[in-house]
């Protein structure tokens, strides 16, 4: 019986040590993002801050280094940063990742499904009551150069609706290790606020062109390797 | 010994993993309709199910300060809408924007609200749970009242075989009872399935030919709407500026289109439109009998030309929207206060 035991411990100890996770790492530029300073400048010549981000990733297919892959549609994982709050990284399946796959938010059929558990829990704050479906991406940060009160932004985007579909695939070849079973990549911010005047746009917070055209913009940050 | 260890443990295993044991509840409605929209897979009906939504629906336990229900606005005996005022009202006194639509037949809904935002029943509660101008609270903020409370909790686990209430059970409990809602005994539905107790004047008679010529691209039988938006060209109120379909698909053709509501038991469902500018039915008639109506671009081309009606034909037509009334629907005990 003892004998037995033992073995459970250290298979789960070896359980353990296997966890694999792909950790996305919010970036600006080449600078780690350190929430609530303001020291981040984009190309703009706008200075700001950041207090929170919260996104949607779905439907992942993972390949590791021999080429094996796995696929897990219909997999759906809210991320969250800020001051108060850090989960950023997704158990994942396989060993060393040479390439993922993701939907930068919820496919159309996910948003309409009636699927409330999980990260889907309207209860999270991602969920639009008035228009049914899912905040893709939202952060929210101070900027002198924005004309919101107290010069806050605030970018709410999402929607599902042809032609102002948020979504978008994201596909990575990853170069980083990975160290203690975890691999990095990135997630530049700033690719957005190199497009966008914070003097003209303070704030979206409803499906549409704009929101189409903001979340391309951040969805063109994803990167293996900072720059 | 080992066997009865073995068996208690099955047993016990059995309870753990078959849940409780739920009455199934069968929806009934008119082989002569269509097929319900709803999808009964994702949350199918029992008794355990519906008795936990018409509690809900009843409780203000929901809203932020516990003063309103989902019932404060949509009554009974209203057919599950509020006369007493043009819009909305929420806790605090707090106004609305739009009307209150009557709850009625919503299994065939495609689509939920005036402007059709919400598409699915299941999650329709969370825009009145959470609206400032509404019930004013959050999922969260409801979900933990709920979860103090041990009838809510017996309420939950009877349902769903689990006593902490989430934001799925929630709204599954809600959409059982709301889903349930169905209209069908009016005296125009016994009317047209033959019987011979449901007489309709020659006036109801009259006023039905009518109805059929002119209005039923929008109202068809037998559930009375087509489930489109229109623009029915009523004035815009500068006060109270309102968009509708447009705030959802920001399309320029959707501008001033609302949801077109069922006719059934329109009578005691007043005031109308999306902005209840209209107390009375014969205002509605003569709404679209006029010319003086607002013409934007996205009227609807059916009413471009106005119907005509004369006084005799509009009180034809008031008489047979008044067999849409079904008074059983709206006593039915069922779907009342439940006696705690």
């Amino acid at each position: 019986m003892r004998f037995f035991n033992i073995l459970i411990f250290l298979l789960g100890i070896a359980r353990i040590s296997l966890a694999q996770e792909l950790r996305i790492r919010p970036v600006f530029g080449p600078d780690t993002l350190d929430w609530g300073k303001d020291k981040y400048t984009s190309a703009k010549a706008e200075t700001m801050s950041f207090s929170s981000l919260e996104l949607y990733l779905s439907d992942f297919t993972w390949t590791d280094s021999s080429g094996k892959e796995v696929k897990e549609p219909g997999r759906v994982e809210l991320l969250e940063a800020g001051s108060e709050k850090q989960n950023l990284s997704i158990a994942h399946p396989l060993g060393s990742l040479k390439r993922v796959c993701f939907r930068f938010g919820l496919d159309s059929a996910t948003q309409v499904s009636g699927r409330m558990d999980g990260d889907l829990d309207p209860a999270l704050g991602m969920y639009w009551a008035w228009n049914t479906g899912y905040i893709q991406c939202r952060l929210e940060g101070n900027s002198v150069s924005s004309k919101g009160k107290k010069g806050k932004f605030e970018f709410h985007l999402g929607g599902y609706s042809s032609p102002w579909a948020t979504d978008q695939k994201v596909c990575l070849d990853l170069t980083n290790p990975s160290i203690n079973g975890k691999q990095d990549v990135f997630f530049d911010i700033k690719a957005m606020f190199d497009q966008v005047s914070l003097k003209k746009t303070h704030s979206v917070l409803i499906p549409g062109e704009q929101a189409r055209q903001l979340s391309h913009f951040l969805g063109s940050g994803f990167k293996s390797q900072l720059q | 010994m080992v066997s009865i260890l073995l068996g208690l443990m099955l047993i016990l295993l059995g309870f753990r993993f078959s849940g409780p044991r739920t009455i199934p509840r069968q929806f009934f409605y008119p082989k002569s309709w269509p097929k319900p929209v709803y999808d009964f897979k994702k949350n199918p009906l029992n008794e355990e199910g519906f008795e936990l939504g018409r509690s809900l629906f009843y409780d203000p336990i929901l809203s932020g300060d516990s003063s309103i229900s989902c019932a404060s606005c949509h009554l009974s005996f209203t057919g599950f809408t509020h006369v007493d005022h043009a819009v909305s009202h929420g806790i605090e006194g707090r106004i609305g924007r739009r009307n209150t639509l009557a709850l009625v037949n919503l299994a065939w809904n495609t689509s939920f609200h005036w402007d059709g935002g919400v598409l699915n029943l299941d999650q329709q509660a969370i825009n009145p749970i959470s609206h400032p101008d509404e019930m004013g609270s959050n999922l969260n903020a409801s979900l933990k009242k709920l979860s103090k409370s041990a009838r809510y909790r017996n309420l939950f686990f009877k349902a769903f075989g689990d006593s902490v209430p989430n934001t799925t059970n929630l709204l599954k409990g809600l959409a059982q009872f709301t889903v349930s809602l169905v209209a069908s005994n009016s005296r125009y539905d016994l009317f047209m399935a033959g019987d011979t107790a449901a007489h309709f004047t020659d006036q109801e008679k009259n006023g039905l030919s009518i109805f059929r010529k002119n209005c039923t691209s929008c109202h068809p039988e037998p559930l009375f709407t087509n489930y489109s938006f229109a623009n029915t060209g009523l004035n815009l109120d500068s006060l109270n500026p309102d968009s509708g379909r447009f705030e959802i698909t920001r399309k320029p053709e959707d501008i001033f289109k609302f949801r077109v509501p069922s006719l059934r038991n329109v009578a005691v469902t007043f005031p109308y439109m999306h902005d209840g500018r209209f107390r009375k039915l014969r205002e509605v008639i003569n709404h679209y009998a006029t010319k003086n109506c607002q013409i934007t671009n996205s009227k609807d081309p059916v009413q471009q030309d106005e119907l005509i009606f004369d006084d005799h034909q509009k009180k034809d037509i008031l008489a047979f929207l008044h067999t849409l009334t079904d008074t059983k629907f709206i006593r039915e005990n069922k779907f009342q206060h439940p006696i705690k």
